[in-house]
């Protein structure tokens, strides 16, 4: 067992190092599930007893989640909602949401779908700052690194468990900079879980699936983060939650 | 794109500038296994010490080697990451800027079990502290009631001896502590055999370092370890509850309580009213509170047809007691004004749910009581006369209901669920009405009726139902099926007396008709259900949805009715009646669906045939028997569609057919002249009531602006709708007969908009709504259609300027315009508005002030009706107690004493005895604290 551990690793770890860091390619699958009972007793209107009613009525609700695709391949990723497999009772519309990553150019170019509009994000890719932390656990069959940043916009720490057994800086929900593929995100300990259901290393040619039409409003990041941030606060004033609209 | 090189070729230099300005320095090292064998490959990454943020990254060369260029002074942690090995961390720091040599990195592999057990089987996360790793216990499952001991069996690495001595990594463990404490002295055991496995969140392993070494920071091969038990974040649980206890003048009381303890797998409720002021107060909190998981169900439908969305919560609420509702629909049963109530409520609610199995338990009692006096008048028009109906009457009902509900959910595997439940009720009633009732016609009396009657109703209920949900292998192909049985039984003791006295010119007496029975009255009903539901996928996009219901309904009756002629018992051969009926129904439909990004289209048809065979006859004597036996079918057609046309937005259109059969009853040629003034007779002929339904919806929000807009319309065509012929002799005693009759309709629409004036501070709601109503009937022969035009628009604003103060205004109207066929002169335009204020202000020493008006207005200029009804209800209330657990309140209700009881639809006014004004002063006591807000919770 530990030598064919050791002897797998040891044959990714030489195929990535002949092939360069650039020709890794695949599609990983990601399933998001949100706990909004988590997210809205840190509302400042909610107390304990909503808590409490919240989680008896809905504490045992299990969410299915939502899945979502990564496709990377040369330096480029595209992250997506995943297609359906087979037609179910009903089909809700998901909000637009497709992040496009260049790491060679360090570009990134976005259409997300929020509070009304479909905005289109065209510009250079921000660095990201995480700290790396002392603890490993396996995501999706590999070993993975724990690192952590700040998202200061929603006021979240976000942890990474990223593996360099995929030697490619990606990852879901647009983050990445680290030493290797992100196959799990935590959104404040648990308010948003995504992580890694399916990878596929062998696929072959992956095409990275480019939208035909770039339908959007032209924005800045910053600009498009100004809004959100407006549309929080009033939210929260208003004693509601913004995440029912707002992605969290 | 060629400023960007240049700017950044320009920056470099800059940097490169700066950085060789201050002395920059590398770092070079090698990595290798414990055998010093180079690893290739291996992830080197270079952290800041002081955060651990990461500033470069690189992978180890052919030799294991790695080299980071041109780092400005400062301390740095160098990592090096391996699959297999375990990260290691060692520091890189150089202050002055000279070159550092890390020399050769040895990592050592993951231990196997660590690797295999920890990692691979409990998927739990390992972390690296110095010398300690670290992970999380509870991924370990232990039967409940382990101790820390057994728990640590089944640990990796960890043995434990006979004697209950402890041995990590083949070292001793010669300490224990909990959360860093030491625990019960020095013996570990004492520790391990005593605490419960289920308080322990991760156990770490270190060297033990005697006092020595924690003072000097030198550190040699430790021989023994320490074990550190860290306990887990308080359980999920905890308990909540409050009572609230009012008294008032007038003999007003009120006592209302709830009490609720749960943990991550139960919940256990219980709840209790009892008032004599019609308020139960049971909110939608309560509701929750009470219910817990168990207050949605989830596609609970399991009569199937084409809907088939599990994708919603059905909730079945608002009135009803009658033997067949349910808890969820008797919990708010508010009495409404009029009358004087007194109402007792409580139940209590257990729910378990491992998400495999679920289990809900729920029993609830509801007891309401009601005393009326009231008048009431009503005005009708015939061709060629017009009736009035004055009546006075004194009620006084009570019934008490026990109802429990017991369901099981079993998830049997990933593909199976089953779910098996149990209703049980008991309802009890008692209605004694005296009622006084003067008919005139054009103006003169016709006849004058006495009624006194006594009901006592005694009903049972058993319910029990078995549901299988299976999916198949083949993704999206799925099944359902499920049996029910439901039985009731009901018996009414009935006694009736009244005398009508008939008059004609409107004063002489032309007849008396004296009526003294005792009527008992025995049914009870079987009904047994199968229903099954089958989806087949056809493509990503597609599917095929099938279904069939087969319902197989008996009931059978028995009415005793005796005519007390000077307290002798003589059998009505008449009105008694044994029948015996059944309804048997077999619909079978199929519906092509389509469903794919946002939009959902289903297209059916099912086939329906009702099977009716009834038995009569009457009792003793009688010559009364006879048989109904009919057979119907129907084709129904289904279209829905509904999308999402654009960001925000819904768009919905539905078309459905509904056929509903005649009852057995309304089919049996027999004179039922139960009530001397209004005697009805079945019709052998009626054919089931069809009636098409067209709806549409659309609504859209802007998030931004805080906008909402939604428009609707829905449109009822009726074939063969139920009808009544009437026929109204002179004396105004109506023959009625069930009949079809065809061109009845119902035309509905909504349009609303919601928007803030001032956002978070003035937000208004404006809607309207409306229906056009076609009903044809037949009066004397003649047809008349009713058309009634209703409109009712609503204004509403919040205005909360502050946290301090909440304003809430509301304006409502309802304008009736009704027209008739014949007897146009008799049209009629009704309104009724009401204006509601409500203001909560918080004010000194945390002094709340609540005033609340609710203004009525009924006119209708053809009765001469105008009435103006102000109920002013006022409340004053403090916070009290440590924590704020107390609320003591000071209430006036009904301020004006104005409130009458008075209502008027239609062609139809009521007035009933009401409490009027009185105080209330109550206290409440929550142990969660009192939550007082000037802002209304929940409010859109």
């Amino acid at each position: 067992m530990q030598m064919k551990n050791i002897f797998y690793c040891f044959l990714i770890s030489i195929l990535a190092f002949n092939l360069e860091a650039q020709t890794v390619e695949g599609i990983i699958t990601y399933n998001r599930k949100t706990d909004y009972i988590s997210i809205m007793s840190k509302l400042p209107h909610i107390s304990q007893e909503d808590v409490d009613r919240m989680s008896l009525t809905w504490g045992n609700f299990n969410s299915e989640g939502s899945d979502y695709d990564l496709f990377f391949k040369g330096n480029k990723t595209l992250y997506q909602r995943a297609e359906a497999k087979v037609a179910s009772d009903y089909s809700w519309k998901p909000n637009k949401f497709i992040l496009m990553r260049d790491y060679a150019s360090n570009e990134q170019e976005d259409l997300i779908e929020t509070l009304g509009k479909v905005y289109h994000i065209k510009e250079e890719l921000p660095k990201t700052k995480w700290k790396i932390l002392n603890e490993i656990k396996e995501v999706a069959g590999f070993l993975c690194m724990k690192a952590e940043t700040r998202n200061e916009l929603k006021g979240q720490t976000i942890h990474a468990w990223f593996t360099d057994a995929i030697a490619f800086s990606g990852g879901p929900e647009g983050y990445g900079g680290l030493p290797g593929m992100i196959l799990e995100i935590d959104i404040n300990n648990g308010d948003a879980i995504i992580f890694a259901s399916e990878v596929k290393l062998e696929e072959p040619e992956v095409k990275l699936p480019y939208p035909k039409k770039l339908k959007g409003k032209k924005i800045e990041q910053s600009a498009l983060d100004a809004i959100v941030k407006k549309y929080i606060d009033e939210t929260i004033e208003g004693k509601k939650n913004p995440y029912w609209r707002v992605r969290y | 794109m060629s400023r960007t090189t240049t700017l950044t070729f320009l920056l470099c230099c800059l940097s490169a500038l700066v950085f060789s300005q201050s002395n920059n320095f590398n770092i070079k090292g090698s990595v290798t296994d414990t055998l010093n064998d180079p690893l290739i490959y291996a992830t080197i990454l270079l952290l800041e010490k002081q955060d651990s943020t990461m500033l470069e990254f690189s992978r180890t060369e052919l030799d294991g080697s790695f080299l980071f260029k041109n780092i400005s002074p400062g301390e740095y942690l160098v990592k090096t990451t391996y699959i297999g090995y375990i990260p290691t961390t060692i520091d890189a720091t150089s202050l002055d800027g000279e070159n550092l040599d890390l020399g050769q990195i040895k990592m050592n592999e993951l231990a196997e079990e660590l690797m295999t057990v920890v990692i691979k089987a409990a998927k739990a996360p390992i972390k690296m502290r110095g010398d300690t790793i670290e992970y999380d216990a509870s991924t370990f499952q232990v039967p409940e009631g382990s101790t820390v001991e057994d728990l640590l069996k089944r640990l990796p690495g960890i043995e434990v001896e006979a004697d209950g001595s402890i041995l990590a990594d083949g070292k001793n463990v010669n300490k224990v502590t909990v959360d860093g404490k030491s625990f019960f002295g020095s013996d570990p055991k004492a520790a391990t055999k005593n605490l419960p496995a289920e308080g322990i969140g991760k156990v770490q392993v270190f060297d033990t370092k005697s006092e020595q070494e924690e003072i000097t920071g030198a550190t040699t091969e430790s021989q023994d370890k320490t074990m550190n038990l860290e306990l887990k974040e308080e359980f999920k649980k905890g308990a909540f509850g409050k009572v609230i206890a009012g008294i008032g003048d007038k003999d007003r009381k009120e006592l209302k309580g709830n009490f609720n303890k749960f943990n991550k797998t139960i919940q256990f409720s219980m709840v209790g009213v009892g008032n004599n002021t019609g308020r139960n107060g049971l909110s939608w909190d309560d509701y929750q509170d009470f219910m817990g998981s168990q207050s949605f169900n989830f596609d609970n439908s399991t009569d199937y047809g084409f809907g088939g969305g599990s994708f919603y919560r059905t909730m079945r609420l608002g009135g009803g007691g009658g033997l067949e509702s349910d808890i969820r629909s008797v919990f708010f049963n508010d009495n409404p004004n009029g009358g004087f109530p007194e109402n007792y409520n409580g139940g209590l609610n257990f729910n378990f749910d491992d998400t495999k199995n679920k289990l809900s338990a729920v029993y609830y009692y509801n007891q309401a009581g009601l005393d009326q006096n009231g008048l009431s008048e009503r005005e009708r028009f015939y061709e060629g006369f017009v009736s009035n109906e004055q009546a006075s009457n004194q009620r006084d009902n009570l019934s008490k209901a026990h109802r429990a509900e017991l369901e099981f959910n079993k998830e049997i595997d990933s593909l199976h669920t089953v779910r098996f439940s149990f209703n049980g009720a008991q309802v009890n009633e008692n209605k004694t009405t005296k009622e006084n009732t003067r008919l005139k016609k054009d103006g003169l009396l016709t006849s004058v009726a006495n009624t006194a009657n006594d009901i006592d109703t005694e009903g049972y209920l058993a319910n029990a139902l078995i549901l299988l949900r299976k999916k198949f292998k083949k993704e999206g192909r799925k099944m359902g099926l499920n049996a029910s049985v439901l039985y009731t039984e009901l018996e009414d003791d009935w006694t009736q007396n009244s005398k009508t006295t008939f008059l004609s010119k409107g004063a002489l007496v032309d007849s008396t008709a004296l009526i003294n029975q005792l009527n008992n009255n025995l049914r009870d009903k079987t009904q047994f259900k199968a229903n099954g539901l089958y989806v087949e996928p056809l493509s990503k996009r597609l599917f095929i949805q099938s279904f069939y219901n087969y319902s197989n309904r008996k009931e059978n009756g028995n009415r005793e009715v005796n005519d007390d002629l000077q307290n002798e018992l003589f059998l009505n051969e008449d009105l008694s009646r044994v029948y015996e009926n059944s309804i048997i129904l077999n619909r079978f439909g199929s519906a092509l669906r389509y469903s794919y990004n946002g939009m959902n289209v289903s297209v059916g048809l099912a086939y329906q045939h009702f099977d009716l065979d009834g038995l009569y006859s009457g009792l003793g004597a009688s010559q009364i028997n006879g048989t109904v036996e009919k057979e119907f079918i129907n084709w129904i057609p289904h279209f829905s569609l509904n999308f999402k046309p654009m960001s925000n937005a819904y768009f919905n259109l539905n078309f459905s057919r509904n056929a509903n059969e005649p009852s057995i009853q309304d089919l049996q040629p027999i004179v039922n002249n139960l009530n001397p003034q209004y005697i009805i007779e079945g019709n052998p002929s009626l054919t089931p009531e069809i009636s098409n339904d067209f709806s549409l919806f659309f609504n859209k929000s802007y998030p931004l602006s805080g906008v909402r807009l939604s428009l609707g319309g829905g449109l009822n065509i009726y074939d063969n709708q139920f009808s009544t012929s009437e026929e109204v002799d002179e004396f105004l005693v109506t023959n009625a007969q069930p009949i079809n009759v065809d061109g009845g309709r119902t035309l509905r629409f909504n349009a609303g908009i919601n928007f803030p004036i001032i956002k978070n501070k003035i937000t208004t709601r404006i809607r309207i709504s409306g229906d056009q109503n076609i009903r044809p009937s037949l009066v004397n022969e003649v047809e008349n259609n009713t058309t009634t035009w209703t409109y009712r628009p609503y204004v509403r604003f919040n205005i909360t300027p502050s946290e301090n103060i909440g304003v809430y205004l509301t304006a409502r109207y309802s304008f009736m315009d009704t027209e008739y066929d014949i007897n146009t002169s008799q049209n009629q335009k009704i309104l009724n508005q009401t204006y509601a204020v409500e203001v909560t202000a918080k004010t000194f020493l945390g002094i709340f002030l609540n005033a609340n008006l609710d203004y009525k207005r009924f006119s209708n200029d053809r009765f001469n009706v105008d009435r103006d009804i102000p109920v002013l209800d006022l409340s004053v209330y403090k916070q009290v107690l440590k924590g704020k657990r107390g609320e003591i309140r000071m209430s006036l209700y009904d301020s004006f004493n104005e409130n009458l009881g008075f209502s008027s639809m239609d062609s139809f006014q009521t007035q009933n005895e009401a409490i009027g004004r009185y105080y209330m002063l109550s206290f409440t006591y929550n142990i969660r604290g009192v939550k007082s807000s000037a802002h209304k919770k929940g409010w859109w």
